[in-house]
């Protein structure tokens, strides 16, 4: 890889991909526990998150509990590979510079 | 748009850093609905035990039945529902469990029910510390308090220590699922 995928490069939007990156393919992560361990302001994530859809990289799902809204995400396999991809990246440029 | 080696080795670490916290929330969220539920079934056996020690066998055995029965079903329900495929492991990790703990009874001999009572919360304390050491330190703090109150009941209130491990040890383990739910 030439240059790194532009979206996940973003440091938050790295960081919303790696939470999401451990949980099981089908399980669905709520927004305020992303919130949390990716250390985001609900603005801020909601924008990031919003751009990774987009890209076809994470998918969303709206519904209620009770009378109160739940926002939940989870990794598309299109977000899993882009994920790969860029940390094979890191470990390339890593790796290129201690064998130069 | 391109990285240094220090910028990509940064990036390597944040990802393993958010990585490791993501996986501890998701045992956490896991974990919960079990302790919730044993801390319960402690609460009855323990409790049944002290106000009715002759029947302690039979109540521990239907406590130990309907635990393994609604773990089981919890466990299946937590699965992702694309991947049901290890409802026998959840099912095996229990009755291992409970092959452990007989064979280990059988072995020692004849112990009294506080002795009974005071191992297998520490063994569960033990094991959770493990959890702890590996998936978040939140099951690490809930082995030392389960541990340290067993001891404690055990030694210093030995009387009344059937009754302590219903309350005290059933509601640390109703406490810990209630935190880790909110984790």
């Amino acid at each position: 890889m030439e240059q790194p995928d532009a979206i996940i490069h973003q440091p938050m939007r790295l960081k919303i991909m790696a939470a999401l990156k451990p949980m099981p393919q089908s399980e669905l992560l709520e927004f305020v526990r992303l919130k949390a361990i990716a250390g985001a302001t609900e603005g801020n994530l909601g924008a990031h998150i919003a751009t990774l859809e987009e890209a076809g990289y994470v998918e969303v799902e709206k519904d209620f509990v009770g009378k109160k809204p739940r926002t939940r995400i989870r990794l598309s396999k299109k977000g899993r590979r882009a994920f790969d991809d860029y940390v094979a990246y890191l470990r390339e440029v890593i790796d290129g510079a201690a064998t130069a | 748009m391109s990285l240094s080696p220090n910028e990509a080795a940064d990036a390597l670490r944040d990802i393993s850093d958010t990585e490791k916290r993501s996986f501890s929330a998701y045992g956490y969220k896991f974990a919960a609905p079990f302790l919730i539920l044993w801390g319960l079934l402690w609460m009855v056996g323990y409790g049944g035990t002290d106000l009715w020690p002759a029947e302690s066998g039979d109540l521990w055995l239907a406590v130990v039945i309907v635990g393994s029965v609604i773990s089981t079903i919890l466990g299946m329900r937590a699965e992702p529902k694309a991947g049901r495929r290890t409802d026998w492991r959840i099912f095996a990790t229990w009755a291992s469990a409970l092959g452990f703990i007989s064979s280990m009874l059988l072995v020692v001999g004849k112990v009294d029910g506080a002795q009974i009572g005071a191992i297998i919360p520490l063994l569960l304390a033990w094991i959770y510390i493990v959890m702890g050491v590996w998936l978040g330190w939140r099951f690490a703090l809930a082995g030392v308090a389960l541990g340290a109150l067993t001891l404690g009941g055990f030694f210093f209130i030995h009387q009344h220590f059937l009754l302590w491990m219903a309350f005290v040890g059933g509601g640390t383990l109703v406490a810990t699922g209630l935190w880790l739910r909110r984790a």
